[in-house]
This record gives C-alpha cells, structure tokens and sequence, in this order.
C-alpha cells in the first residue's frame, strides 16, 4: 500500500514538474507580465516566450478544423499581418490547445495554409488555460517588456460579412502599429469570436 | 441552397476551405399567423442564442415576407447554458429550435401561393468541432402548420415580469422577480446581447427573489442604445429551462 502510495506521490510531483515546464505565473492578465511558457514547436523545436524577451510577441490560437479560423487562414488575415511585421521586431506563433488532433495536423495547417510562422504544441492545453484562451481565433499581443498589451479578437467582423475584403478594425494591426510606435495600445481588449477552443476535459 | 416548401437544407460548412456536410436540418413552419424556424439539431451537437457566451456564433434568422407584409420582432426560447472545458461558457439549444415571429400586415395573412423566405445562419457546434451553416428557405404560403411545435416552445419563452434598479456601484443593479415557482433555483443571469456581460451574481433567496449583479460592456464594446435586456435563467425539477426577462433602462447602465 506505502508502495502505491509513494508511486503516486512520485507521478504527482512529476506531473507538477511537467506543469511548471509548460507555463509559469498566475493567470494572464492585460497590463501585467504574460505567463512564460515552454512549448514545442511542429518541428520539435523548443520556444519559450523568455527566449523572446525584447520582442513583440503574438500568440494565435488555432484549430485547423474551425471555420472560424479556416475563413481567417484562408483570406490570410493573420498571415498578412505576421509577414508584414517580420522585419519589425515582432514574433508571431500560431498556438494549438485543440486536445484530439494529431500533433501532425500543425504542419499540415502550416502548409495548407502558407503560414509563414510556427505552429505550437498545447493539446494539454496548460498555456490557453492560462492564457485564457476561449476561441480560436483567439489573439494575444505580449509587448517588448514581456506585458501583455492587447487580448482578443482579430478583427471587428466576426459574422465574415467582409469576406476577408479590408475595412473595419483589425485589432491586432492596430496594436502592433501602436507598440511599435512606442504608444500605449488604444483598444488593450476586446471580446474574442470563434469556436470555444476544443480542450482536453 | 433553396429549400421549396419544407424540410431540408443547410449545407455550407466552413469558409473557403470547408466543405462538410452541415447535419443541422431546418423548415419553415407556422401556427395561423406565426411563423417560424424551426431547426433539427443533431443529437450532442448545439447551436447557440442570441448571445453565444464566450464562444460560437448567434444563430440568424432574417424572414422575407410578401409585399405588404413585415416579420414581428424575433422570439427566442430560453437557452441551455454549457460550461465546457476551459471554463468556456455557451449558451444555446440542443436537439430543437424553434424561432418564430408574428406576420404584421392586412388581415387574412399573405395570398395564397406567395412566397414567405428566410435567410438563415447558424454554427453548430459539439466539445470536438464545429461546422458553420448556412441556408436560404422558401416556402408557399400558407405554411406547412405545426400548433404543437408552437405549443412547446411557448412554455419556453422568456416571460415577463422583473424588475431592476441601480444598486449604488457604477453598473450594480438589484433585480427582483416574484417567485411563483420554488422547485428550482436560478441557475444563470445572462444579457439577450452579446455587447452586455453580466457578472458578480449575487443570488438572495425569497419572494422576491433578489439578484445583484454587475452589468457592463464586453471587453471593446458599447451598450445597446436601447437598453439591455437580461434574462434570467432557472430550472423547475423535472422540467426544461424557464426565464424571467428584465429591461435595464440604457439611460441608466453605468
């Protein structure tokens, strides 16, 4: 019984190990400093947001298999922005919390989809809970001091009455432009659409 | 995709790059001079309200009616709140739903033959996908009649009967509502619009019941100018979701 009791003991605390190896911090708030994380990548390359100190950093939620997110990729709504600001200062991940796809799917989206940034690893979903991540898209913008400066929708046409054609607020445009102009982000929230991000129960 | 005179529909899935089938089925329905939509949905699938929560899309419904002839405003049940992983709140229907409104227009209702229409959106969703939809319905009139459908989903309507007054804190209101049926509790307080959030429930038991609670703007969001209306949401024992709907004055959201 004391032998049960202390395998358990030990797959308790290597489960806490494995926690604190995902993310650390309390929860993400707007204004304070971002939970630091350690995440894969879909090459199996180790990121961590600590390594990218002194960058602006977005984090996308994602799921290959949401509409929402399917008519974003498709317009390349994220993918325009991320590589109009790849020589800025600015990093760009793509996150995927979705618990039951195949980690595979993560290079097949990046392809499918001309995605010219990675795709992370989060099926335990640690980081979006975290993070709070509620829909995928679900956008988060970490300023150069490692605060989070701006949380929630892509954009202000969550019904796609656009169709991808500009116009409207992309919120995370807008942001990005004033971070890098050294102001404060002028709209630091904003409620996020798309699927609830599909995590692990 | 028109669907003529009855059942069927909705395919559209997914943006440019979908392509499945939608599962969610819907008709154009009617009781004498109220029609309505009345969707199918899959069993372990739900589509959502007029506020989805945190997450999903509020189902659509726009209805074309005859020259002469104008849809009422729209009636919506009330919805079933889902909790699912992530702490991400929902909130809509499972198995049915039936959205409907009343003809205004000359006695008698639209001639015979003419065409009533609906354009229809929706977003299905279960804890592992969703699929968007879309659907464009016709139908002759008169409609295809379904009084009981009609029957059952008015013992869901929200009903009348709430009141509310600023509570002091900027956004802090008192709502109280008669408790004619004890069986059940409150189990949700929540904004009819997806621009209102309703938080810091306070629920004091008694006739009246009193609920305090917080109502302010989403995060990058105004308050309707007419006004929020909430609901509030409880569950007899036995029997299916019930609500109380409120009016907050907008003037006097804070």
């Amino acid at each position: 019984m004391a032998y049960v009791r202390r395998i358990g003991t030990i797959a308790a605390v290597a489960g806490m190990a494995l926690v604190l190896l995902a993310v650390s911090g309390p929860m993400a708030r707007v204004g304070r400093p971002a939970p630091g994380f350690t995440l894969r990548d879909q090459d199996g390359k180790t990121v961590t947001l600590a390594s990218l100190r002194g960058r602006i950093v977005v984090l996308e939620w994602m799921n290959p298999d949401c509409p929402f997110w399917k008519r974003h990729a498709a317009a390349g709504t994220m993918r325009t922005l991320a590589e109009s600001h790849a020589s800025k200062r600015v990093a760009w991940y793509a996150v995927n919390s979705t618990a039951h796809l195949a980690v595979e799917r993560d290079a097949w989206a990046r392809e499918a989809y001309r995605l010219p940034y990675p795709v992370l690893n989060d099926r335990s979903g640690r980081v979006g809970r975290v993070y709070g991540a509620k829909t995928t898209p679900h956008l988060f913008v970490i300023d150069a001091r490692g605060r989070l400066a701006y949380a929630g929708a892509i954009d202000d046409d969550p019904g796609g009455a656009r169709g991808g054609k500009p116009g409207g607020v992309n919120y995370v445009a807008r942001a990005l432009e004033e971070l890098l102009a050294g102001k404060p982000v002028g709209v630091p929230e904003t409620k996020p659409y798309g699927c609830s991000v599909k995590y692990a129960r | 995709m028109i669907a003529a005179a009855g059942l069927l529909v909705g395919v559209f899935a997914g943006g440019p790059a979908g392509g499945a089938t939608v599962e969610v089925r819907c008709e154009l329905v009617a009781n004498g001079p109220v029609i309505g939509v009345r969707f199918i949905v899959p069993r372990g699938k739900h589509v959502y309200w007029t506020n989805p929560g945190d997450a999903g899309l509020p189902t659509s419904v726009e209805f074309r009616l005859p020259e002469g002839f104008r849809a009422g405003p729209l009636r919506w049940a009330v919805p079933e709140k889902f909790v699912q992983p992530g702490d991400v709140t929902g909130f809509g229907y499972r198995r049915e739903l039936l959205v409907w409104t009343r003809i205004v227009g000359p006695e008698g209702g639209p001639p015979a033959g003419s065409k009533v229409r609906a354009s229809v959106s929706w977003l299905e969703c279960d804890d592992r996908e969703c699929v968007s939809g879309r659907a464009e319905l016709e139908a002759a009139w008169p409609l295809n009649q379904m009084p009981d459908a009609f029957d059952r989903w008015a013992s869901r309507m929200p009903e009348a009967g709430g009141g509310a007054k600023p509570a002091g804190a900027p956004g802090r209101w008192e709502i109280s509502i008669p408790w004619t049926d004890r069986s059940g509790g409150v189990r949700w307080v929540a904004a009819c619009d997806p621009r209102a959030v309703v938080t810091d429930v306070v629920v004091r038991a008694g006739d009246p019941v009193r609920i305090g609670c917080t109502i302010a703007p989403a995060p990058g969001s105004r308050l309707p100018a007419g006004g929020v209306e909430v609901v509030v949401g409880y569950k007899p024992f036995w029997r299916e979701m019930k609500g109380i709907a409120v009016e907050i004055p907008a003037g006097d959201i804070r």
